[in-house]
Parts: C-alpha cells; sequence; structure tokens
C-alpha cells in the first residue's frame, strides 16, 4: 500500500510546472497540497485549541471572547481563556553558500531554490498545527545574518516568504559559521531544521553539531544535492569552474567520473556516519526529483516529539 | 590639452569599451560553473589565460568600426591642403528701418557689407541680418561670397520700423552654430534711441564670449521734417460736399547747434493733393522756441470733393534741407508721401418703427442729413424689401414685434446682410417667443424697478464703443438706467453689463446680417442717456457698425501685420491687394506687389507692403475697388534722436561665469562645430561603413556561436 501511495505521488509531481512556479508562495502551496493530497490520515489530528478558564470581562477584552450564553445564565461577564496543545518551535536554517547556486540540466530549481520551496512548505505545514516557526540565514551582503524570531501568528507565513524570496546565494563555505551563531542565539529548545549541501569538510562542524544535541535541540539536516554531483554525467572534455572559490580546472569526465563518484560517495558516507551517531535523521533532497519524502520525515520527527 | 582633460578622457573610454566588451564577451561555452571542485582536486588548473583574445577577427572587426566611427566624428577637424581655419565669426546687422536713411547711411553701410563678402578670405564667417519690421537672415554662414554680396547690394532701403531686440536675438542664434572662435555682432545703424527702448528688459540671452560692436556718435542730432498721420473728414457746407483735412508738421533743428548751423527761418510749404491734384497749399514758418530743438504745427485744409468716389489724399512738404526726407514725403523722395483715404459717402437707409420720440429726434434729417435717410413706418406697412432700396438698418421696439410684418422684417433682413438694431422694452408670450428664437431668453420673473444702475463693463474695443475710448466722445460712465429687462444669452455676445452684472447690450451671431439687442427703450423712464450728448454720436456709430462696413482700421505701417475683415455677407474666397495710382484711383495689375490673400472667416491676414502708399483691396474680379489701405511711416521713425551707449545691451547679456576660459572656449569650438559637422559627406559615409562593420561582426559572431554550439 505504501508502495502504491508513493509511486501516485511521483505521478503527481511534475518538474516541470515546479520550474514554471516563479512565485515561492505558489511552490510551497503546490508542494504541501500535492503532498496532503496523498495522504489517508490528516496529520493534523488531534491538534486543537482547548478551553482552559474563565476570567472576569475587563474593559479593552476582546468581545469575541466573551461568554453570551454564561452572561445570560449567571448575569456574569466573563472571558474564556484557551491553551493551545502544542507549542513547537522550529527553525529553518538555509545555507546561502555560493555552492547552493549551481542547477543540474534536469533540475527544476538550483539547490537554493529548493531548498527555500521546501522550506516555505514546511513552515506553512507548522503554522497550520500552531507551531512557532522562524528561520535563520547567512546574508552575505549584510556581512551578517538574517534572522526571523519564531512565531505561530498566521502573518508568520507572509513574513517568512518575504525573507526566503531574498535570499540570495554568495561566497564560500559557512555551514560552520552559522552553526556557531545558531548556538548563540537559540536557548529553549527547539527543532532546527538545516538546509545545505554540506560542501565542506564535516570536521568543521561535527563540533557545533553536538553541541546542539548536547543542548536538547531536536535537528534535521536536509542535504540538498544535485544529480550532476551524485552522478557526475559529464561527458566532454571542459574547464570546471567552482562557484564559491572561483577556481578553474581542466576536467575530462570520462576520466575523473570513477574517482569523482568514489570520492563523493565517501564524502556522502563521512556525514551519514556523523548523523547516525548524533541521532539526527538527514535526508538528501534531489533537485530532480519530487520533495515528499522529506515532508514525510518532517511530519514523522514532528509526531515522534510529540 | 591635458590627459584629464575631459574629452581625452572620453576618447580612452571609447578605445577601451570595445575591447573589454570583446574580453568580457569571450566566447565560454566550454565553460562549466560547477557547485565545487573538492572533489577534482586532481585535476590540473586550467591553463588558459582568462583575459587573451580567443577570437581574433571579431576583435579586429571591432577595431575597425570603432576606427572608422572616431574617424566619421573626426573628419570635420581633420585639416588638409583645402582646409580653412576660421578664426572669427562675424554678424552684421544692417539697419533698414526708414531712420537709417539718414545722411544715406544705410547705402553706405549696404554697400561696405556687399565689398567685405566679396573680399572675404573665408577665414571669417560673415552672416547679415536685415533688420526691418522682423529681423530677415540674408547672408547665412557658408554661403557663396559672391552671391552674398550680390544679395546684400540689391538690398532697397524700407521705410519699415523694427526693433534691435530680434537681430540680437537672431544673430546670438546663428552664433550658437558657427566655427570661428572668436564671435562678432556689428550693428549698423543709426542707434535711433526709442528703438532701444523698445522690449528693453527681455531676459539675458547674449553670450558673454560674443563681442558687440555699436554704431559710433555721430556728434548733433540732425535737422528733420515730419509729418503726423493726416486726419480727414467729410463735410459739407452750404449744401456742397467738401472735406477738412489736418496734418501735424514737426520741425526738428540740428542739437547741439554748432555755430555754423544756427537756425534760419525756414520756408516750408505744405501741399495737399487729391487724386494727384493739388487742392491746398499753404506756406508756414516753424522756429523752436529757445532752449528746444523742436517746433510743431498743425495745418488743416479745406476743400470740395465729390461724395461718389474715394478721397485719395496725399501731403507733400516742400522746403529746403532736410535730413530725412522719407518721413514728409519730400518730393524729391519720388512716390513717397503721407497718404490718407476716404470711401464714397453713401447716405445710408434706416427703417425706424418705434414709439420713442427721442429716436426719432435724433434721425430726423436736419440732425442726420447725407449721413442717414431715415423712413418712419408703421407696424402694418413696411419697405418693400424686394425693392431697389431695401433698408441697410431697421430700427426696431419691441412693442413693433408684435406684429408678424415686422418680425417678418427682421428675419429678412438678417438674412440678406441687413442691420437690426431691436430695443426690448416691454414682455410679452409673443416677444418672449421671438427673442428665444433669435438665441436671447427673457425669463418671466422680470424686477418691477431697480436702483439706478450705470455701465460696469463695456467691450471697450468693439466699434461701436470704440470712439468712447477718447474722451471727446463723452463720458458714458454719466448714464444711468432706471429700468431694464433682465435677458439670458444663447447665442448672443453680451457688449455691455450694468454694474449689478446684467447684460445691457447683445450682438446677436445669428446670420449673416448684424443685430443689436439693447434690453431697455431709449426712453427717459428708462435712462437717461437720450438726453446725454454721447446719444447721438452712440446712435450713429450703431447704424454705421449694422449697415455692415467693414470695421477693420485702414492705416498702417510699412511691414505691419494686418488682419482685414471683410464686411458681413461678403462672399470672398480670397482678396486681391495692389497699389494703387492716386491719379487715376485703379490699381496696376502688372505691379510686382499685388497680391492674393485667402480669406478665413471673412478675415484676410497679410503683411502691409514696405513702401508706404495707397493699397487697393478687391473682393471679387474686375476693376472695382472696395477698399483702400492707407500704408504711412510710423511717426517713431522721425524722432531723429540717438543713443549711442545703451544700457540695453549690458541687460541682454549674460553673466560670465566661466570657471575656465581655455576649456570653455575648446568646449564651444567643439559644440559649435556640431552643425557643420552634420554636413561632411565623408563622415556619413564613414559612420555607414562602421554600421556595416558592426552588422558584419554580429552575423559573424552568430555564425561562430553556431559552430561552437550546434
Amino acid at each position: 500500500m505504501a508502495v502504491r501511495q508513493h509511486e501516485r505521488l511521483i505521478d503527481r509531481f511534475d518538474p516541470k510546472v515546479m520550474s514554471l512556479l516563479l512565485s515561492l508562495d505558489l511552490k510551497a502551496r503546490y508542494i504541501v497540497e500535492g503532498f496532503l493530497h496523498g495522504l489517508h490520515k490528516s496529520p493534523f489530528h488531534g491538534i486543537s485549541v482547548e478551553f482552559s478558564e474563565y476570567r472576569d470581562y475587563q474593559p479593552g477584552d476582546d468581545l469575541r471572547h466573551l461568554d453570551w450564553q454564561l452572561y445570560a445564565r449567571s448575569n456574569r461577564l466573563c472571558v474564556k481563556k484557551y491553551t493551545q496543545e502544542t507549542n513547537v518551535r522550529i527553525y529553518l536554517v538555509i545555507d546561502t553558500s555560493g555552492s547552493m547556486n549551481y542547477r543540474g540540466s534536469d533540475a527544476w530549481a538550483s539547490k537554493l531554490e529548493v531548498a527555500k520551496a521546501v522550506a516555505a512548505a514546511m513552515t506553512s505545514l507548522a503554522l497550520r498545527q500552531n507551531d512557532a516557526v522562524g528561520l535563520l540565514t547567512m546574508d552575505e551582503l549584510a556581512q551578517g545574518s538574517d534572522f526571523i524570531r519564531p512565531s505561530q501568528k498566521p502573518s508568520q507565513f507572509g513574513i517568512m516568504l518575504g525573507h526566503l524570496q531574498n535570499i540570495q546565494p554568495a561566497g564560500g563555505p559557512r555551514l560552520a559559521e552559522l552553526l556557531q551563531h545558531m548556538l548563540r542565539l537559540i536557548h529553549r529548545r527547539s527543532v532546527i531544521l538545516f538546509f545545505s549541501d554540506l560542501l565542506e569538510d564535516a570536521d568543521g562542524i561535527r563540533e557545533s553539531f553536538q553541541q546542539l544535541r548536547f543542548l536538547g535541540h531536536e535537528c534535521l539536516v536536509f542535504q540538498v544535492l544535485d544529480r550532476d554531483e551524485l552522478e557526475f554525467p559529464f561527458e566532454q572534455s571542459s574547464v570546471f569552474r567552482d562557484l564559491e572559490t572561483q577556481e578553474r580546472r581542466t576536467v575530462d569526465p570520462n576520466a575523473a567520473r570513477d574517482r569523482y563518484l568514489k570520492r563523493f560517495e565517501s564524502f556522502l558516507k563521512e556525514y551519514h556516519d556523523l548523523f547516525q551517531s548524533l541521532e539526527i535523521p538527514h535526508c538528501v533532497l534531489r533537485t530532480d526529483q519530487e520533495p515528499w519524502q522529506a515532508l514525510s520525515l518532517f511530519l514523522h520527527e514532528r509526531q515522534r516529539l510529540m | 590639452m591635458s590627459i584629464l582633460y575631459p574629452l581625452m578622457a572620453l576618447g580612452a573610454l571609447a578605445v577601451g569599451v570595445p575591447i573589454w566588451l570583446h574580453l568580457r564577451r569571450r566566447d565560454e561555452s566550454n565553460l562549466v560553473e560547477f557547485s565545487t571542485l573538492r572533489f577534482l582536486d586532481d585535476q590540473p588548473i586550467a591553463k588558459a589565460r582568462p583575459m587573451w583574445p580567443q577570437n581574433w577577427p571579431l576583435l579586429l572587426l571591432r577595431m575597425l568600426a570603432l576606427l572608422l566611427l572616431v574617424a566619421a566624428f573626426a573628419w570635420p577637424y581633420v585639416e588638409d591642403k583645402n582646409t580653412v581655419i576660421v578664426d572669427e565669426s562675424r554678424v552684421y546687422i544692417l539697419d533698414n528701418t526708414l531712420s537709417h536713411q539718414v545722411d544715406d547711411s544705410f547705402r553706405t553701410a549696404r554697400d561696405a557689407i556687399a565689398t567685405e563678402l566679396a573680399a572675404n578670405d573665408q577665414r571669417t564667417q560673415i552672416a547679415v541680418i536685415e533688420l526691418a519690421t522682423t529681423a530677415k537672415t540674408l547672408v547665412r554662414f557658408g554661403d557663396d561670397p559672391v552671391v552674398a554680396a550680390d544679395t546684400v547690394g540689391q538690398l532697397a532701403p524700407s521705410a519699415e520700423r523694427g526693433n534691435f531686440l530680434d537681430a540680437f536675438r537672431s544673430a546670438t542664434e546663428m552664433l550658437g552654430t558657427s566655427l570661428g572662435t572668436e564671435r562678432h555682432i556689428i550693428l549698423l545703424s543709426d542707434s535711433q534711441a526709442n528703438q532701444w527702448a523698445m522690449r528693453e528688459n527681455a531676459p539675458p540671452f547674449l553670450q558673454p564670449n560674443i563681442e558687440v560692436s555699436l554704431p559710433t556718435s555721430r556728434g548733433t542730432t540732425p535737422a528733420n521734417l515730419s509729418l503726423s498721420d493726416p486726419m480727414a473728414r467729410r463735410t459739407e457746407r452750404e449744401g456742397r460736399p467738401g472735406l477738412e483735412a489736418a496734418v501735424t508738421l514737426t520741425r526738428q533743428v540740428e542739437f547741439p547747434q554748432s555755430a555754423k548751423s544756427q537756425p534760419t527761418p525756414q520756408k516750408i510749404s505744405v501741399v495737399f493733393l487729391d487724386r494727384g491734384r493739388e487742392v491746398f497749399r499753404k506756406d508756414i514758418t516753424l522756429e523752436p522756441k529757445a532752449n528746444t530743438s523742436i517746433a510743431s504745427g498743425t495745418v488743416v485744409a479745406e476743400w470740395e470733393a465729390n461724395a461718389d468716389q474715394w478721397v485719395l489724399g496725399e501731403v507733400i512738404v516742400e522746403t529746403d534741407g532736410d535730413a530725412l526726407a522719407g518721413d514728409d514725403r519730400n518730393a524729391l523722395a519720388g512716390d513717397d508721401r503721407v497718404v490718407f483715404s476716404l470711401p464714397p459717402q453713401r447716405a445710408g437707409r434706416v427703417e425706424l418703427i418705434t414709439e420713442s420720440l427721442f429716436l426719432r429726434r435724433a434721425l430726423a434729417p436736419q440732425v442726420m442729413k447725407s449721413r442717414w435717410e431715415v423712413q418712419n413706418s408703421d407696424s402694418s406697412v413696411l419697405v418693400d424689401r424686394q425693392g431697389e432700396a431695401p433698408p441697410d438698418v431697421l430700427c426696431v421696439d419691441g412693442q413693433a414685434l408684435m406684429s408678424a410684418k415686422v418680425r417678418d422684417a427682421v428675419r429678412d433682413d438678417l438674412s440678406r446682410g441687413g442691420g437690426v438694431m431691436l430695443m426690448v422694452d416691454q414682455a410679452t408670450p409673443l416677444i418672449t417667443g421671438f427673442l428665444r428664437e433669435l438665441g436671447i431668453e427673457m425669463p418671466p420673473d422680470q424686477p418691477t424697478s431697480i436702483s439706478p444702475a450705470t455701465f460696469r463693463y463695456v467691450f471697450a474695443e468693439h466699434p461701436v464703443f470704440a470712439p468712447f475710448q477718447f474722451a471727446e466722445m463723452g463720458n458714458l460712465e454719466e448714464i444711468e438706467f432706471n429700468s431694464y429687462r433682465r435677458l439670458k444669452v444663447r447665442e448672443a455676445s453680451p457688449l455691455a453689463f450694468s454694474a449689478s452684472g446684467d447684460p445691457l447690450l447683445f450682438e446677436s451671431m445669428l446670420g449673416p446680417g448684424r443685430m443689436l439687442v439693447f434690453a431697455f427703450a431709449f426712453e427717459r423712464q428708462d435712462t437717461n442717456w437720450p438726453i446725454h450728448p454721447t446719444f447721438i454720436p452712440f446712435l450713429d456709430k450703431c447704424l454705421e457698425y449694422l449697415r455692415g462696413q467693414s470695421t477693420s482700421v485702414a492705416g498702417y505701417e510699412p511691414g505691419e501685420s494686418v488682419a482685414w475683415e471683410l464686411p458681413p455677407g461678403t462672399i470672398a474666397e480670397q482678396i486681391t491687394v495692389s497699389r494703387l495710382d492716386p491719379t487715376t484711383g485703379k490699381t496696376d495689375s502688372s505691379e510686382t506687389d499685388s497680391v492674393r490673400i485667402p480669406v478665413v472667416n471673412l478675415t484676410a491676414n497679410f503683411l502691409a507692403s514696405a513702401q508706404p502708399g495707397h493699397y487697393g483691396i478687391q473682393y471679387s474680379e474686375g476693376d472695382r475697388i472696395d477698399a483702400i489701405l492707407d500704408v504711412n511711416p510710423s511717426p517713431l521713425e522721425s524722432d531723429l534722436r540717438y543713443d549711442f551707449a545703451p544700457t540695453a545691451v549690458a541687460s541682454w547679456t549674460q553673466p560670465d561665469d566661466r570657471r575656465s576660459l581655455d576649456s570653455e572656449s575648446a568646449t564651444d569650438a567643439i559644440q559649435l562645430a556640431e552643425s557643420e559637422a552634420l554636413r561632411q559627406p565623408y563622415g556619413w559615409y564613414l559612420i555607414l561603413a562602421a554600421i556595416a562593420a558592426f552588422v558584419t561582426e554580429s552575423v559573424y559572431g552568430i555564425v561562430a556561436s553556431r559552430r561552437t554550439n550546434p
């Protein structure tokens, strides 16, 4: 049954449609609606706002919360107070290094655009569950971070979209710097969703992830990769230029492919081992495939946290 | 020129940009931008020099195109054996107004310019502007010198009047596109003082690097005699038609007077001619009083004149010694004389249907004899409109409109181009309905009485009111209205309003005929106008206007703009204006200054001839003269006082705020050359070649790109 459902999801996803959707809002809706349409069980089941207590009406209170039935019965003016069932704080952390700007010939968007679309979709899902969502990126132009405090207000989605749309890729590896910055900013226990291609040394970020786990944060890593990086399908001998360092090398793909793939597999395994040791769920998000797997992982982890 | 000079920097930029574009837009089809090379660090580092040109033909084509463009724009500045360096650009302003003919100054100046043009070595650009009524460019920079000298040499003196401002503006504009590093305006004029006073307060326009040369002082103000425009009117003495004409003679003696030129008593003969026949002569002596240089006197002449034909009058002064003969029409001046004309006199026919005793009295034969023949009619018996003598003007009051015959007569007269004078003295449904048909509404709530009102606003330029701008015609403000009808205009134009804003007099615009509508009756209970001195002159002017005569002024200055209004009902697509022989009273169709003017909305617009005299206007083919135009020189041209240090030039000159004289003059030289550069054929050929090179480069680039990326 699960296999059949997965096939139907793949059938519904069309990379061409995604590439034609220019608005990040539309991309997020396309992802969320498509994802929810394929589920039999609502992920929002059991999540509600519960009545807590009464208190006396004070002038200036919202009249919507005034209990008219109680007033009719007891001639007392009271307002209802509610408590929300859940209140998970979720941070979206997006790597904006230059390598995230890569887009292969089969991809429906660049790695950063895919990360932004999936992050927006997750924001939408989280806000539907009354989770508080925030954002942290490194802004190359402003020489600092772009930080949005978590909030569960409906208007947060628009704020997040606005910031996500303005993110531009630039500069070299900076995930380690971003993690350190996060350690200073986040004090309460939170869920942190990382979107990065992780194309930098694992040793440099190992310690930061260990600290995050030590502080009790739940982390999910979405490693955004392109098919070109995973399979190296190039044929013609060309000059390759590094998007981050601008280094140029003359590459004969046919001669270099095997060695490249071997080294890339080793690189993936190194990170896989790291995240496994830290009990951090890790998911490879391909730019030429549907992003349902990432969303499934996200919902699964959230239900686990509840 | 320094390397920091802006044009040098621009030139360097122009050279560098194509090369930079070429290097930046190199063919990078074989380049792969990859996310990271950390897994390919065993591959060799790319050896190709990133900024080395890869496509030499492409670069050479671009360089060639650039060189051709540079050559094209530099072409006008390339010197060869035929190149002439222009040192100076010079504009002569040749004053061809009447006053410059004193002592034959105009001919002297004209001949000097023609000689200089013929001998010019092309190192000096010369242009010539003729200052007459308008500033006309006679010679432009670059005109053929022989043709230019011939053009200037044949320039005839004119009797026009113009102002220096237009000429200086034209000269400045011409110098703005000249090549010379030095720019010069030379005024060849008598520097008449009243010419400088005209529009002296114009905003600055003269560039500070333009040198202006003004005439030098002539020392004394010359002696001169001048005549004013004559005034003439028809009279009747002892039953015989006559004519009375007056002219003012002004004598200006030399000032300051030298010992040799003490003014001596001078016998001056003033001669009046009518159709070439001497009709009056008077000898007078004009001597300025002590410490003055000007004396004047008026000569009034009377003679019998045929009332059935045009008066073609001339006034001539015969005397010895006069600096400016053109303004007094000295016999030596040929045909130039002070002229005046009067149309044939025919008494107008008025049909009067009114109970107003004042109107009947005012239009009685003993008052209007030889001017208006008045037929007092009854509402039931009217003048036959189809007969030989239909009335020129129908004068009717509101009571008479109760008769259908009168209403039909009003419609008939308006439709055939006649005039109607209507006094609305009462409001009845029949009168109200008829007025509505004429475009005038009479509201039913008419006030029973009003406080005495006076004229508040009057269309003073209208022919019926225009004469009353002068005090001798009487004061219209003294007229009071005790009662009048409140009328609303729909298709008529109000000519006078009361102090409370109510219109008192309208002119209807319904048909070819003219109609004046008065909101009151000429009765004592309505107004005191019938006993006011202005009543009969105003009535006369109204009847003249309604009669359909042309309202255009007949006297103009040479070259003055004329808007000639044809009488209502005239059917003419064009008019002919020809010089008139005052002796025969006929036009000469062979005259070169005979022109045909199109008529639009009964108005013909043209310029009066540059030469004074009588000019006949014909509305149709044939010998009949419909109107006569009198062209006389401006009296201001007779005022021979001079200003050789005018303040106007200083006020016209812009402040000198140039930061660097050298760079400014160099920039000016470049700017000045723009118009000349556009005339260089080789420059255009080179630009075309550059465009062709760019097109070839583009095609080559496309083909090369397809070869690389099929």
